[in-house]
């Protein structure tokens, strides 16, 4: 019986998609090692705001990932550390060595790495480049320009990901073993159990490990499209999804400050690590952690593509080719529901080429449990002039729609100046438009 | 599964060990930054401090900052308030209720704060004032005016409020991702320790 599967992940934020391949076994973590063998992964800069020939791509193994992972988080933690009041009021700004010295001291108190070297530069509030140090090739160049969104969403991608793969290593503490085994399916107990029994060596193990065929098995590697990844400790009952007090990193200060050791119980005495273990952290991840499951079915290459494709919602297998009646058809929980009543709203021919625009693109996060609506008023040239949201839950969202910013076209130019649409978009995919 | 997983947060908050003592000067910057992430996290989302003190009821922490009163006398005890009556000394213990406070708002606004910031930068890209934008127009405006309003008036020119209130903004990004709460209280023990950096 071989026990070795392919895993594929995919992170998805806004502006890079993060691929990760890897080997997985499920007796791999009883021989104390990660999950994810011979873990590869694939990185794409594919911010909407590019043009497709900036798209960059690199890739790498699981040491270059955790690299550049560390890199990132640690630049990051560097300018949040930065005094607030700069000496200037610059956003984005050539990086020179006095404006740096002036008020980026975080930063360039950090030694020049050498070109071989993952590390990022600012360039003002705004602005950062990433040296892509080892991982760089003659097609990526040595460095890319972030902007802070783009920055942002880079270390969104890399700490879901360092989370997954990271935390699949034997569990050092008898609880989490035990705990780990009462998580796991019941076929997995059998087989880790029949594996001492019979005695199997870890040699043997590995050596299974790579013959990479596959076996309906690893079902709780695999399925995971369904299921959340099965080591993560559970939420506590009652708290919110924040990591606990215990998560907050204590810094040691100079020894002349006193110490308030009293009352500290022995369990918690020790300094926490400069990084906290994954465990704490993952109650507040599984939103995230969710967000690739939906592309990690089988979905078309996308990765040349400058802007975001309309992603299918699950319902449905090909939204943009559905007419816009048949899509309201599987609306239930809204109000005005019947297709016939919105196509009698249909008297200006922009109120429908709003709905087939939406329709195109939007796709409800997995996040959202309630119907945005928006009030659009559109200019006579059919780009939008306000957006106004009518709910909290909608302004909240502002972000996620497809929404095009003030003054972007939306709709063909308007006969009889300015038109005010109101948009519902709904959890389920569904967009209906009405002239208001 | 790690210690104290069958304590609520609230118990958790009076038993966490205190492994560091900052000196007054240290707590007095601490102080001061998280009343400048609470400024900004108000001003962008326009609504007071509702959202922090609902924040602290889903957090089980509403025994330290239960109530307006509670809350507005740990934010006195910024030292650039203005005025010192009902002023309350800031512990450890409240500070990092305050971080989580902080970070659990920024998580439940992150599409707003993430939208503000990608404004300011589609706008900076094109040599745009920020202010064009409705949202971020009105988050400066509220933040400048409560600044100028709450905060002992300093030598901080408006060009320096501004990069402040926009530096403030990229950083409540950073703070609403899941460990937010971790980066910030680094970054408060930081800045803590380097002041003047």
């Amino acid at each position: 019986m071989i026990l070795s599967n392919s895993l594929f992940r995919r992170y998805t934020p806004p502006t890079c998609t993060l691929e990760i391949t890897a080997q997985t076994s499920p007796l791999s973590r009883w021989a104390g090692q990660s999950r994810f063998n011979q873990l590869q992964f694939q990185l794409r800069f594919e911010d909407p705001r590019r043009l497709q020939e900036q798209i960059v791509e690199i890739s790498g193994d699981r040491a270059q990932l955790e690299a550049l992972e560390a890199a990132v988080e640690s630049y990051i933690q560097q300018l949040l550390s930065q005094v607030s009041i700069p000496g200037t009021g610059d956003l984005v700004t050539e990086p020179t060595p006095g404006e740096q010295g002036d008020h980026q001291q975080g930063i360039v108190a950090i030694p020049t790495p050498d070109l071989q070297t993952i590390h990022l530069r600012p360039n003002g509030l705004l602005s950062h480049d990433l040296f892509f140090g080892s991982l760089a090739t003659n097609v990526s160049g040595p460095v890319i320009n972030l902007s802070a969104s783009s920055l942002f969403d880079l270390a969104t991608a890399l700490e879901e990901a360092t989370v997954e793969t990271t935390a699949a290593t034997l569990p050092s503490d008898k609880s989490q073993w035990s705990g780990l085994m009462r998580s796991s399916p019941l076929w997995t107990r059998v087989a880790a159990g029949a594996a001492v029994f019979v005695g199997i060596t870890l040699a043997a193990v590995q050596l299974s490990n790579k013959s990479g065929s596959n076996s309906t098995s690893d079902v709780p590697l695999i399925s995971q499209s369904t299921e959340p990844p099965p080591v993560s400790p559970l939420p506590l009952p009652g708290t919110s999804t924040l990591p606990p007090f215990e998560s907050l990193p204590v810094v040691p200060l100079p020894s002349s400050l006193p110490q308030v050791g009293s009352t500290t119980p022995p369990i918690s005495a020790t300094p926490s690590p400069p990084k906290p273990a994954p465990q704490p952290q993952k109650p507040a991840t599984p939103k995230l952690i969710q967000q690739p499951k939906q592309p990690v079915a089988v979905q078309p290459k996308v990765t040349a593509s400058p802007l975001p494709l309309p992603d299918v919602p699950d319902l449905e297998t090909s939204p943009t080719a559905a007419p816009p009646a048949a899509s309201q058809d599987n609306t239930t929980s809204t109000t005005l529901t019947q297709p016939a009543n919105e196509t009698a709203f249909d008297t200006v021919p922009q109120v429908a080429e709003a709905r087939s625009f939406f329709q195109e693109r939007w796709q409800a996060p997995p996040t959202l449990k309630q119907t945005l609506e928006y009030t659009l008023t559109l200019n006579p040239n059919g780009s939008v002039q306000q957006i106004m949201p009518l709910n909290q839950a909608a302004r909240t969202y502002l972000d996620r729609t497809p929404i095009p910013l003030r003054g972007e076209p939306l709709v063909s130019p308007i006969e009889g100046g300015s038109l005010k649409i109101r948009l519902v978009l709904g959890p389920d995919g569904s967009v209906k438009t009405f002239p208001q | 599964m790690y210690p104290s997983a069958n304590l609520n947060p609230s118990h958790r908050a009076t038993t966490i060990p205190i492994a560091i003592q900052p000196d007054s000067l240290q707590l007095d910057n601490i102080k001061t930054h998280l009343d400048l992430v609470l400024l900004a996290l108000e001003a962008l989302l326009g609504s007071g401090s509702e959202a922090l003190l609902q924040a602290a009821s889903d957090l089980n922490l509403a025994d330290q900052l239960g109530d307006r009163v509670t809350l507005w006398r740990l934010r006195q005890s910024n030292p650039l308030r203005k005025g010192t009556s009902g002023r309350k000394k800031l512990d450890v213990e409240e500070a990092r209720s305050l971080v989580l406070i902080s970070c659990h708002v920024a998580k439940q606004h992150q599409e707003l704060i993430r939208r503000a910031v990608v404004l300011l930068e589609q706008l900076t890209a094109e040599n745009r004032q920020p202010h064009e934008a409705a949202l971020l127009g009105d988050y400066l405006d509220r933040f400048t005016n409560t600044y100028q309003e709450r905060m002992v008036t300093d030598s901080k020119t408006s060009l320096a409020l501004t990069h402040l209130a926009f530096k403030l903004l990229v950083d409540l990004l950073f703070y609403s991702s899941p460990n937010g709460p971790r980066r910030l209280w680094l970054a408060l023990i930081e800045r803590s320790m380097h002041p003047k950096a």
